[in-house]
């Protein structure tokens, strides 16, 4: 009981700097998203439309090497180039997130039928008509797994970039580290485990209205 | 009406799919074009909406060289319906069959009465079936889709890549009844490939054999059946339907030649006489150098009173030629219901009869043997 | 750099150590090992390395020492739980929500801060903090000499009149800190910087190479003041604690090994802040290994041969 009024006192005490640690940790997640899902998408378009193997490795390849980088070692990397705070850690962000979304996507468009695709070409469909109507359409259900699975990697990255300035939720995990409060660990770690299961409880939902209105895939 | 002129087809790598192909494909006609896998007649049919464009050659529709289309225009004025059916599935039936005249900017009012009446073409009811999506049809009601979806812009010309080759057996015979029911009202030339010769047999005009890229041989089913170009083509039909083909024996062996015809010198009294004897209302008339006349009728003869033989010919008979082919005389006693007919040679010389009965008799018992057709 | 990338393997050597346990194994010689534990930065590596050295020399036991612990807490839980039987600490950890509120008064003052840690951490955890090895590295800030001069700024309360404009660069705990940290300070001293930006120890001179900082929390020690010729500014309102190193010891080893308590007595007011800077310029600037820097110092001191 003392514990859960302490906490409680505390929450009193420091919601506004909560809330701000939580809002830039929400910034940078959802920064690194947007940007990560408009460079990956088109790049994953114009991957299933490259005839030569070898570019299409290299890109995933490099993808692939981001991915492997640790954390700790990605956010370093970034200080020389980009200096501290927010822009190196979305960025950091971002080349994490390059990999899972291009690979759902690209699995996504290389999983249609093609014969579907053969029948929109066949029935007239231009390249992007075919893209937007059918192709899009069609690789959504991956690429918004894509996107979901995404999406709670970073929020849970996200909390990495406080060691090099960026604030978020991993600022209050760190200083409860270093002076030793416990209430400034478990709200860190609370929050961003609420954040990453409300986005995905977010996207569940998305995808499931989705689905409904188109009912049964293929 | 579309032709190829000596159409090649090699790809960048350096294979050669298509060689020096000539072909035909008449208005209104069901074209199948067959080979086994690999033969390049799929190939040769995406050549024509240019989903493949060819390498030499020129394909011509209605004497335009399709080289100077649009491709994506073309596209939108030929129906196109293939074998994993490609519908959609995430667009409703509705959707899926307006996708071209939408492409093509009709306006709403046009789109809706178009895809009922489309559905209705294919035996779907509009407002059952409308508003599903395509995994909620059966593979057969899917495929009829497909076709509905072809039409849907009123296209001269349709291609068909194997279309009911992924189907049950008994949908399969289902739509290709219709296909070919369809095909009399709405008289398309249908560009149709498929590996299958029971189904090319069926439902073709003209089938196009092809192997290795070539047309190997082309024709009607029954020229096909009858007269294989070589053992290649022979083998692909397999003996059981070459055995089935086989020509129905020809006229020659149903001629009675013992029937004396009737010379123009004999008289009124003694033909009358004969045709009583022999019970006998019809007999076949020749000039003293064997040349046929007619058919003498014994109702005429007795209700007229010339007395030359040539006023009694019955003008509504007419005598068969020994090289006639044997559906054609069938065909013609069907519509003429005549018990005997007479035979002449290439010259009108009189040859026999041919006894209608003894006819039909000795053709069903061929046609048993195929356990029917 | 190294040090980030090591923050996740220090982690998760702790709980490594944590499962593994125990002290059933022998030296060579058949003394025991002692575990000692470090923090991320460099002075407690250096004290730990003299520790082993003397240690190796004059008795039997051996010392294994688990460097780069993120946070001094972490190391005094793992002393607690008995991971570790010794340890390099700062008499402003008793400030650190060890200890109740009523238990710890907050003060500025050296010795009486000694004092609290010294006996709240042995009726607490059971640990002997021994006196003073001599320095203090304590929490200041440092501002570019440019800065400074442009600006005539030599204490925190010249800063204060420019701070509107400035960004400090600090370690995230400082943030949230209770009496010492950026709050009390902002009340201490009535002012607030732009923005405060938490970040890792290291990364806070980076942040003013690259012009991104332009105030930093840093420690006395730190070789990088030298280097980067910052001027550490005049804390004329003694806001920030103090913050004197001592050795830390388990009791219960203590009274197991009474010689290591003898060895740790003999570092007591041996190290002065001056040579400690130097050290660590020797580690962190120079790249010597802190092995070597420790040894080479016990033997100008005469304490080892």
């Amino acid at each position: 009981m003392e514990f859960i009024r302490n906490y409680f006192e505390f929450w009193r005490d420091r919601y506004p700097s909560i809330l701000e640690y939580a809002v830039q940790h929400l910034i940078m997640s959802a920064l690194s998203l947007v940007i990560g899902i408009l460079v990956t998408i088109p790049l994953a378009i114009l991957l299933t439309r490259l005839k030569r193997n070898f570019l299409k490795s290299l890109v995933f390849n490099i993808a692939n090497v981001f991915q492997t980088v640790p954390t700790i070692a990605m956010l370093a990397l970034m200080i020389p180039i980009l200096g501290i705070g927010m822009k190196p850690a979305v960025t950091a962000m971002f080349l994490y997130s390059l990999l899972p979304l291009l690979r759902n996507t690209y699995a996504g468009i290389q999983s249609i039928d093609s014969g579907i695709v053969d029948a929109a070409k066949g029935m007239g469909y231009n390249s992007f008509q075919s893209l937007i109507k059918v192709e899009l359409p069609l690789a959504m259900p991956y690429i918004m797994s894509g996107i979901r699975v995404t999406s709670v990697y970073i929020i849970s990255w996200v909390t990495m970039a406080a060691v090099i300035g960026a604030g978020g939720l991993g600022g209050l995990i760190i200083s409860g580290i270093g002076f030793n409060d416990k209430n400034l660990i478990f709200t860190g770690t609370l929050l961003a485990i609420v954040l990453a299961v409300a986005t995905d409880l977010l996207f569940a939902r998305f995808e499931k209205s989705r689905n409904r209105t188109r009912r049964k895939t293929i | 009406m579309i032709e190829l002129r000596k159409v090649n087809k090699v790809y960048e790598d350096g294979t050669h799919v298509l060689k020096d192909i000539d072909l035909l494909f008449e208005s209104g006609k069901i074209n199948v074009l067959i080979g086994p896998s690999g033969c390049g007649k799929t190939t040769t049919m995406r050549l024509l909406n240019r989903l493949t464009e060819h390498t030499g050659g020129e394909i011509f529709i209605d004497e335009k060289n399709i080289a100077d289309f649009n491709p994506i225009e073309l596209r939108r004025h030929m129906g196109y319906v293939i074998q994993s059916i490609g519908l959609f599935p995430h667009m409703t039936i509705y959707d899926n069959v307006a996708t071209v005249p939408r492409l093509l900017k009709w306006d709403k009012s046009k789109i809706d009465k178009r895809v009922n009446e489309l559905l209705e073409l294919v035996n779907l009811n509009p407002e059952q079936y409308k508003k599903r999506y395509p995994s909620e049809l059966s593979g057969g009601q899917q495929q009829r889709i497909g076709v509905a979806r072809a039409l849907a812009a009123e296209p001269a010309t349709i291609l068909m890549d194997e279309p009911f080759s992924a189907l049950d057996p008994i949908s399969r015979d289902q739509l290709q009844n219709e296909l070919v029911r369809l095909q009399e009202d709405i008289q398309k030339t249908i560009i149709f490939v498929t590996h299958d010769m029971d189904e090319a047999l069926k439902i073709a005009d003209q089938i196009i054999l092809m192997k290795d890229g070539r047309v190997v041989q082309k024709g009607t089913p029954r020229e096909i059946l009858t007269n294989p170009a070589n053992d290649f083509v022979r083998e692909f039909i397999g003996e059981e339907r070459l055995k089935t083909a086989e020509p129905l024996p020809s006229l020659s062996n149903f001629i009675d030649p013992t029937i004396q015809a009737i010379h123009l010198s004999e008289s009124k009294e003694s033909v009358i006489k004969k045709l009583m004897e022999q019970q006998c209302f019809t007999y076949p008339l020749v000039d003293e150098t064997n040349q046929f006349l007619g058919q003498l009728s014994l109702q005429k003869i007795m209700n007229e009173s010339s007395v030359h033989l040539e006023d009694f010919v019955d003008p509504s008979v007419q005598a068969l030629t020994t090289d006639q082919d044997i559906e054609d005389v069938l065909e013609y006693l069907e519509k003429h219901k005549h018990h005997s007919l007479p035979v002449v040679d290439n010259e009108n010389m009189f040859v026999g009869m041919i006894d209608m009965k003894e006819l039909f008799r000795s053709v069903r018992s061929v046609y048993g043997k195929r356990g029917g057709n | 750099m190294k040090k980030l990338t090591l923050l996740c393997t220090s982690l998760l050597l702790l709980v490594v150590l944590t499962a593994c346990g125990g002290k059933d194994k022998e030296t060579a010689a058949g003394g025991t090992f002692f575990e000692m534990g470090t923090q991320d930065y460099t002075d407690p590596k250096i004290i730990a390395y003299m520790v082993k050295e003397l240690v190796e020399d004059q008795t039997d036991h051996e010392v294994n020492v688990t460097e780069n612990i993120q946070a001094s807490p972490l190391i005094i839980t793992a002393m607690d739980k008995g991971d570790f039987d010794l340890a390099t600490l700062y008499s402003g950890e008793v400030y650190n929500n060890h200890f109740d509120d009523d238990q710890v008064e907050y003060t500025t003052d050296p010795d009486k801060t000694l004092e609290q840690a010294q006996k709240l951490f042995d009726e607490k955890f059971n640990l002997k903090w021994f006196d003073s090895l001599g320095f203090e590295n304590k929490y200041t800030i440092a501002i570019t000499e440019d800065l400074a001069k442009k600006k005539n700024i030599e204490t925190m309360t010249d800063l204060g009149k420019y701070a509107k404009d400035l960004t400090i660069g600090t370690d995230s705990a400082w943030i949230e800190r209770g009496d010492d940290g950026y709050r009390a300070f902002q009340e201490h001293y009535d002012y607030s910087f732009k923005k405060a930006n938490g970040l890792e120890i290291s990364l806070m001179y980076e942040g003013l190479k690259l012009r991104e900082l332009d105030a930093i929390t840093a420690y006395s020690v730190d070789p990088e003041i030298k280097e980067l010729n910052l001027r550490v500014l005049e804390d004329d309102k003694g806001f920030f604690p103090p913050s004197t190193a001592s050795l830390v010891a388990r009791e219960d080893t203590l009274k197991d090994y009474p010689e290591l308590e003898e060895i740790i007595n003999s570092l007591t007011d041996q190290i002065n802040e001056e040579e400690m800077t130097q050290m660590i310029y020797e580690v962190d600037i120079e790249k010597q290994e802190p092995k070597d820097v420790a040894k080479k110092f016990l033997i100008e001191k005469g304490l080892l041969k």
